[in-house]
């Protein structure tokens, strides 16, 4: 389903991605995992299509079309979902009709009938319980005074309604009490099915209790520096990345000490 | 060269500073003589000038002042912190034999007037932000400046504690004005913390027209305090025009508590990228006090920064003026401009007018104001009375807690602890009318 | 995929659609104005003396008068003896008495505006006023309203069948003296709506007026004057259009509402007068004198305003609070595209006790427009407890415009509390790029965006309105987007 070869990826002058090759097929769940800055972010946003993100080189392909030629919107319409990070507010426009509009854009798109408001409320009603959503969001502005939970809650319920093919999952347990990360977990594994894949992208194993991943990739210093089965995040649990980026961290930790 | 012409339609008032000037010692210097042409063609302002509209200086036209003298007597004891180098200057003329000047070589003191005398193709240089075209009262302190004050510090250079400027009037039954100018000038990196003090314990009505300029080189920083506890008969004006350049940073505290009429302006221009503005500010006025104070930032390139945060009470028949101006140039993409005004009216013959402004030029940029007047929070005052205290000391605790915002931010201790034995005097007077 | 200030402008570049001509004969007096001129509008319409000679004192009033200061506005001198005062379609002798009796070509014309005058074809539940050029043509709805013992007629009308209301309340909320255009309009003015709502009534229905400049060279002064008697209630909603035309043409209209003890006016405004090209040339000088008197205890006055239109629009529609416990409110959304410039804001005057206003205002610059908010709030010393809150928002789409915010607070009362809050941005990339991944294509992005932003304001309007003003909003605003 997506294919990503030798992906280069500068930021201003910078190059964060450097050389990032992943093969992803359809029902599989991968998990990126890396310390801070190692350009998972990165990766999710050249996905999705934001702007100021470079390609030097590398190619995605996405169901065998080059996906760097499109734009978010075209993204979004092909199927592909990036549920992210820091959601952002948007004061005075309602959830319901950002949603609705989306759907909307999205159903034309595969040649689907366009739904029509009393549709689209029952159909938003379901997913609302699945998300444990009081019926008050229907009325609030897009993350308008969201609390960090609620945005959270509300970008899988995005990912529910518009039921993508590729569904990118930027640090979605970040800023989650357990119970909130048990309902995101619970929406997402019931949004996994054999024509569906999810890559998760995130800093602590905590999220991989939840949501078991098919494989999991280290990713460090703008590459894939190991992957593995599910066994990989248990043992990053337990030793961190040190292990990974500073395989003679021994040796580090004792000029450390000279310096001091 | 002669003195400016005279017009024909100069007003009585003018005609006062005309006369002034004449008898000036520096009547025959072509920069004053310039100042003082640009004063009388603008004459004082008036109400129908947007900038002045709800100040009105018929009180202070009405009245005559003398022009001071240097060498007046002055035998009270000098109030100053310790740990500062005190300049102190008595009617606007600056007294060597009372001041400790800093040592440090890195730190030059000049006195303006000295140096019109010693050097006055130097003193033609004094002032090189072009400023008197922009206020006829700056232009009036140009021309009949008394004496003034140039510190230059040099790159890099820091003191170890504050330049302490303290204004004070001689023992006089005379109604005196005194124009007092304020160079300061900061090499690159250098730090600099200047406090401006005008105290007036007397009760003679004086007239005082003060300019500040100050020019911040690449990296320097000057914390600067403006502080005006002048007699309640008395007229005070000053005017800070400042220039940043690159990662400067300009912190002004000022206060506005004496004075029957004060008007304060402080204008910032951040000139260099990173250059950021704070100016903080508390004005008190009560009896028949007037205070006015007019803030305007203009912020001229990228990523720079400017924040205000003032403070007004009103009490008896106290009235409170607050304008700020934030200006975003066209290409000053990435500002960052916040103010807040906050005030407080505490009787129904006092008046609070409050004019923020914003004027931007560019899209890409974050800025955002706040206004409000309006009384103590009645549920603190409640939730303070519930805990024993009777409704006057409540209202003194709320009004200085109020007031204490902008004292606690003043960076020298001994000063801090001044202003709000200050705003004790103050308020506590105030305080006891209202119970 | 990265947007610049020049997809942006783009995106704003959308032609007018209003911009057709009538052919229609008119009868129109030569450019000019002096005594005779005044007199004459005032034979035409077969004024009673009282109005002539308070069109004259205003006249005279208005000679005195220097021409004013334009603050933040560029504008050229306007020229007032190269414009023609009074413009009305011929082949009348007398006001149409029904609909049957307009000329088609009028009814052709506000159809094509979307405003149809037949009764039958026109909205259920809103009666409409047709002013054309200088005169009013048709009034909707005439005989339901009177049943009610509503009066909806044109200002002409009244003067000659209520000639003891206008004299005893026209110029009480504007004087003739009041500011230069508000005394030019008082000089000249031609004609307008008039409404009165007797006491206890609920007006049964929403009223409209319509006005169309369409006459080259002419400018347009009505004058609306509304009251509301104690305890009545109306919702009044007025639109405005003009042909393209290459020279600006002045649009100085005066709108006086009083309302009398716990009556309720709300006054609705979707101004789309042409705004003059992309290049500036053209448009309206839209310079209007709106005021609500709050004249009884417990009245409200709620203005809401939706300004797309005009080369330069300087009105600021305010509220005196008169009596006790009244309530003044100010809704509104400006919109400057290319050259366009636009002054606007509110006075609220709090005079009686625990008087309220709020103060919502949204401005949205695009191109090298220029968007400036003007408000005063004033709380006098007998207004106890008074109080306000104003909001101001600015959205700045491009780095070519300017967005302005000059509020003046008064307060000379210590019970009151008045709150402002100035806030500017722009429509973010992040907030773009959010409903982009959501498969919502750029352009309704932003137009959903701006929307939102405005929608505080377009939850004021009735519902046809507020319709309106959404499609509006964004016709003016496509390509606009960064």
């Amino acid at each position: 389903m997506l294919s990503i070869k030798d992906l280069h990826v500068n930021v201003g002058d910078k190059e964060i991605l450097k050389g990032i090759s992943l093969e992803i097929h359809a029902g599989e769940v991968h998990a990126i995992m890396g310390p801070n800055g190692s350009g998972k972010s990165t990766l999710s946003q050249v996905l999705a299509g934001r702007d100021g993100y470079e390609v030097v080189s590398g190619s995605i392909t996405y169901k065998d079309q080059d996906i760097l030629a499109l734009s978010p919107e075209e993204r979004a319409r092909e199927g592909v979902f990036l549920a992210l990070q820091y959601p952002v507010e948007i004061p005075g426009v309602n959830n319901v009709y950002l949603l609705k509009a989306g759907l909307n854009a999205i159903r034309k798109h595969r040649g689907l009938s366009e739904l029509d408001a009393f549709e689209f409320l029952t159909l938003i009603k379901e997913k609302m319980k699945l998300m444990q959503m009081d019926e008050s969001f229907l009325n609030r502005g897009v993350n308008e005074g969201f609390s960090g939970g609620e945005k959270k809650r509300n970008e899988i319920l995005q990912m529910a309604i518009l039921e993508p093919s590729l569904a990118l999952l930027d640090e979605t347990d970040s800023g989650l009490d357990i119970d909130a990360l048990k309902i995101v977990a619970n929406g997402v594994n019931s949004l996994r099915s054999p024509e569906r894949a999810i890559l998760m992208v995130t800093h602590y194993q905590r999220l991989l209790d939840y949501i078991t991943p098919d494989y999991v990739h280290v990713l460090a210093g703008g590459k894939i520096i190991k992957s593995g089965d599910k066994s990989l995040a248990l043992e990053l649990e337990k030793r961190g990345y040190d292990w990974l980026t500073h395989p003679q961290s021994q040796k580090g930790t004792t000029t450390g000490a000279i310096g001091a | 060269m002669s003195a400016a012409p005279h017009s024909l339609s100069e007003s009585a008032s003018v005609m006062r500073m005309r006369a002034a000037f004449e008898q000036h010692n520096g009547a025959n210097i072509p920069l004053r003589q310039a100042a003082f042409a640009t004063f009388s063609r603008a004459g004082f302002p008036t109400p129908r000038d947007e900038q002045w509209k709800y100040t009105n200086l018929r009180r202070l036209e009405s009245r005559e002042f003398t022009v001071s003298h240097p060498d007046a007597p002055y035998t009270s004891v000098i109030f100053k912190p310790a740990n500062v180098y005190p300049l102190v200057f008595i009617d606007g003329y600056y007294r060597p034999e009372l001041s400790t000047p800093p040592t440090s070589s890195a730190v030059k003191i000049t006195s303006l007037l000295s140096l019109q005398q010693s050097d006055p193709q130097q003193f033609a240089t004094f002032s090189d932000i072009q400023t008197d075209q922009s206020s006829s009262m700056t232009a009036l302190n140009t021309a009949l400046m008394t004496d003034g004050i140039m510190i230059e510090a040099a790159d890099n250079a820091t003191l170890d504690q504050p330049i302490f400027l303290t204004f004070l009037w001689s023992d006089t039954e005379l109604n005196l004005m005194a124009h007092p100018r304020i160079v300061i000038r900061t090499g690159k990196h250098a730090h600099l913390t200047v406090i401006q003090h005008y105290l007036d314990t007397g009760s003679t009505s004086h007239f005082n027209n003060s300019v500040t300029t100050v020019q911040l080189a690449a990296g320097s920083k000057l914390e600067h305090c403006l502080i005006q506890n002048e007699n309640n008969h008395s007229f005070h004006v000053s005017q800070i025009h400042a220039e940043l350049a690159q990662d400067s940073t300009l912190t002004n505290h000022h206060f506005n508590f004496g004075a029957a009429l004060a008007r304060t302006d402080i204008n910032a221009l951040l000139k260099g990228p990173e250059a950021k503005a704070i100016l903080n500010g508390l004005q008190f006025a009560t009896g028949h006090q007037h205070h006015d104070t007019h803030l305007q930032v203009e912020h001229c390139v990228p990523h720079t920064q400017s924040h205000e945060d003032y403070r007004g009470i009103a009490d008896q028949r106290g009235r409170i003026v607050f304008n700020g101006k934030v200006k975003v140039h066209e290409k000053a993409a990435k500002t960052d401009a916040q103010q807040s005004s906050r005030n407080l009216l505490l009787s129904s013959t006092a008046e609070i007018d409050a004019k923020p402004e914003l004027e931007i030029y560019n899209d890409d940029v974050k800025c955002a104001h706040g206004a409000t007047i309006g009384q103590l929070d009645a549920n603190a005052l409640f939730y303070l009375r519930s805990r024993g205290l009777d409704e006057q000391q409540a209202r003194a605790l709320l009004t200085h807690a109020f007031a204490n915002h902008i004292i606690t931010q003043v960076p020298v201790p001994e000063m801090r602890q001044q202003l709000t034995e200050t705003s004790h005097v103050r308020f506590g007077a105030q305080l006891e009318y209202m119970a | 995929m990265s947007t610049t200030p020049h997809d942006l402008e783009e995106l704003v570049t959308q032609k007018y659609r209003h911009g057709f001509v009538t052919d229609i004969e008119s009868d129109t007096l030569a450019p000019g104005l002096d005594e005779n001129v005044i007199r004459h509008i005032s034979r035409i319409k077969k004024e009673p003396d009282f109005l002539l000679q308070w069109r004259l004192n205003a006249y005279r009033h208005w000679l005195t008068m220097p021409t004013p200061n334009w603050a933040h506005l560029k504008i050229a001198p306007i020229d007032y003896q190269a414009i023609s005062y009074y413009s009305a379609p011929k082949a009348r002798t007398d006001a149409p008495k029904s609909l049957d009796e307009v000329d088609p070509k009028l009814l052709e014309t506000y159809d094509k505006l979307g405003i149809p005058l037949h009764e039958r074809a026109r909205l259920a539940g809103v009666a409409v006023d047709a002013v054309f050029d200088s005169v009013s043509v048709a009034t909707t709805f005439k005989d339901r309203l009177a049943k009610a013992g509503v009066v909806f007629c044109s200002f002409s009308d009244a003067v000659q069948h209520h000639p003891e209301l206008i004299e005893r309340y026209l110029g009480s909320v504007v004087p003739h003296g009041d500011n230069y255009f508000a005394a030019l309009n008082s000089a000249v003015f031609t004609d307008g709506s008039f409404v009165y709502i007797p006491k206890g009534v609920r007006c049964p229905m929403e009223l409209s007026t319509y006005f169309r400049i369409n006459a080259a060279n002419t400018g347009q002064f009505e004058r609306t004057l509304i009251i509301a008697d104690e305890g009545s209630t109306v919702s009044y909603l007025e639109g405005c259009t003009a042909p393209m035309r290459d020279e600006n043409q002045l649009h100085a209209a005066v709108v006086e509402l009083v309302a009398l003890k716990d009556a309720n006016i709300k006054y609705s405004t979707v101004q789309n007068w042409y705004p003059g090209d992309e290049n500036g040339l053209g448009g309206i000088y839209n310079f209007v004198t709106k005021r609500g008197d709050c004249r009884g205890a417990n009245s409200k006055i709620s203005w809401t305003q939706v300004e797309t239109g005009s080369a330069i629009t300087w009105k600021y529609p305010s509220c005196i609070l008169t009596g006790d416990n009244s309530v003044g409110e100010f809704y509104s959304v400006a919109l400057t595209n290319h050259y366009q410039q636009a002054d606007t804001g509110t006075k609220m005057i709090h005079i009686g006790r625990n008087t309220k206003s709020t103060i919502v205002s949204k401005g949205i610059s695009a191109g090298h427009g220029q968007n400036c908010y003007r408000g005063l709030v004033k709380i006098l010393p007998g207004a106890e407890g008074a109080r306000n809150y104003t909001q101001c928002d600015s959205l700045l789409m491009g780095d070519r415009c300017g967005a302005h915010t000059f509020p003046y607070i008064e307060v000379k009362n210590s019970t009151a509390s008045v709150e402002h809050e100035a806030s500017t941005s722009k429509i973010s990339d992040d907030q773009l790029f959010y409903c982009r991944s959501r498969g919502i294509s750029q352009e309704d992005a932003v137009s959903m965006i701006v929307n939102g932003f405005c929608k505080a304001v377009f939850k004021e309007l009735p519902m046809e309105f507020a319709v309106e003003a959404q499609n509006l909003l964004s016709v003016s605003l496509e390509g606009a987007v960064g």
